[in-house]
């Protein structure tokens, strides 16, 4: 009694090997996949929660320099509004010198103001950098979009030598930023296969700090 | 001639429970090591979702169970999500044997700042 012929035997064998093969890739290929996506999603949130995080903690130090700049502008006006009823020589001089000494001031405290700005974009920049960086170095991947984290700060008045500076409206939704990117160009799986992340800002108490927020669909697997 | 064809037999009912075996071994290694990291692919997410502005736990919860439900094999025993905490207890069942896969991580967004 034979069993089955030796063509059927092999087709049954072939058969199981080619679906346990084909499962043993599809298994290994989704274990690949969860990495790269995890990984990648990590680098990005990463840089981008560093960046926002940069952004209100310079922000929220200008905006410790407003008493100062307030007090100063208010110095000021007082002293040109003085100088204006003076007629004296000798008090007029001695005002004009006080009035130089505030100006002075006022330049200082600018500078001061312009180098918490500088340093905050020179930071945001470089975690933008660093989540380029290293998607591509680690990954070999160009992201597809790279927002760049916003630092504007508003300067009332916007003439003055030393304004203040406060946040802009709506800053929750100017900081809100997504960045995209593509692990395979294959068109057919492109939802698979493209990733992004989405960070802003939430203001908790007082304070705003970095957040994640809601990328749609809420997670694709 | 006829004991000659029983010795066939028995020996290709050796061969095929061997090849049976293996299969059935490796069958069960691929598809517990793909639940595995699927389940910890999800608590992952899970944990992301939570730390997420204006997501609800009760959204990362269904979330959860509903790409849980996309596994092949096996029931959920077991899913406790906390802000940075998730543990998860996935069973499967083989051969009247049953098997719990855990996965239990913890993630905090401080980490990163």
């Amino acid at each position: 009694m034979r069993f089955c012929d030796e063509g059927q035997t092999l087709l049954i064998v072939l058969l199981v090997a080619s679906l346990l093969s084909g499962m043993l890739l599809f298994s290994a290929g989704f274990i690949k996949w969860t990495q790269v996506k995890n990984q990648t999603e990590s680098v990005c949130r990463k840089h981008y929660l560093k960046a926002q995080s940069y952004a209100v903690k310079y922000a929220a130090r200008l905006k410790k320099l407003n008493p100062s700049a307030s007090k100063l502008r208010l110095r000021l006006g007082l002293l040109y509004a003085k100088l204006a009823l003076l007629k004296d020589p000798v008090s007029i001089s001695a005002t004009l010198w006080q009035i130089k000494q505030v100006k002075s001031k006022q330049k200082l405290l600018h500078a001061k103001q312009k180098g918490l700005i500088e340093m905050a974009r020179y930071k945001i920049n470089l975690e933008v950098m660093g989540f380029k960086k290293g998607l591509a170095q680690k990954f070999n991947i160009t992201p597809v979009t790279v927002p760049g984290v916003p630092f504007h700060m508003v300067a009332r008045p916007a003439n003055s030598t030393a304004p203040t500076y406060h946040l802009p409206p709506q800053f929750e939704q100017a900081q809100t930023v997504t960045a995209l990117w593509s692990w395979m160009d294959f068109d057919f799986f492109k939802r698979f296969f493209s990733f992004s992340c989405r960070v802003g800002v939430k203001k908790k108490g007082l304070k705003w700090k970095p957040t994640l927020k809601k990328d749609s669909p809420l997670w694709n697997y | 001639m006829s004991s000659q064809s029983g010795q066939g037999a028995v020996e290709l009912v050796i061969v095929l429970s061997c090849v049976g075996l293996i299969v059935s071994f490796c069958f069960i290694i691929t598809l517990v090591g793909f639940t595995k990291s699927f389940i910890q692919h999800v608590g992952y997410q899970s944990l992301i979702c939570r730390q997420t502005d204006g997501v609800s736990q009760n959204q990362c919860e269904k979330q959860v169970r509903k790409s849980l439900k996309l596994l092949p094999f096996g029931r959920l025993k077991k899913l406790n999500l906390t802000k940075n905490k998730v543990f998860v207890q996935w069973q499967m069942v083989f051969f009247k044997r049953s098997l719990l896969l855990t996965t239990s991580q913890s993630f905090n967004l401080k980490e990163w700042l």
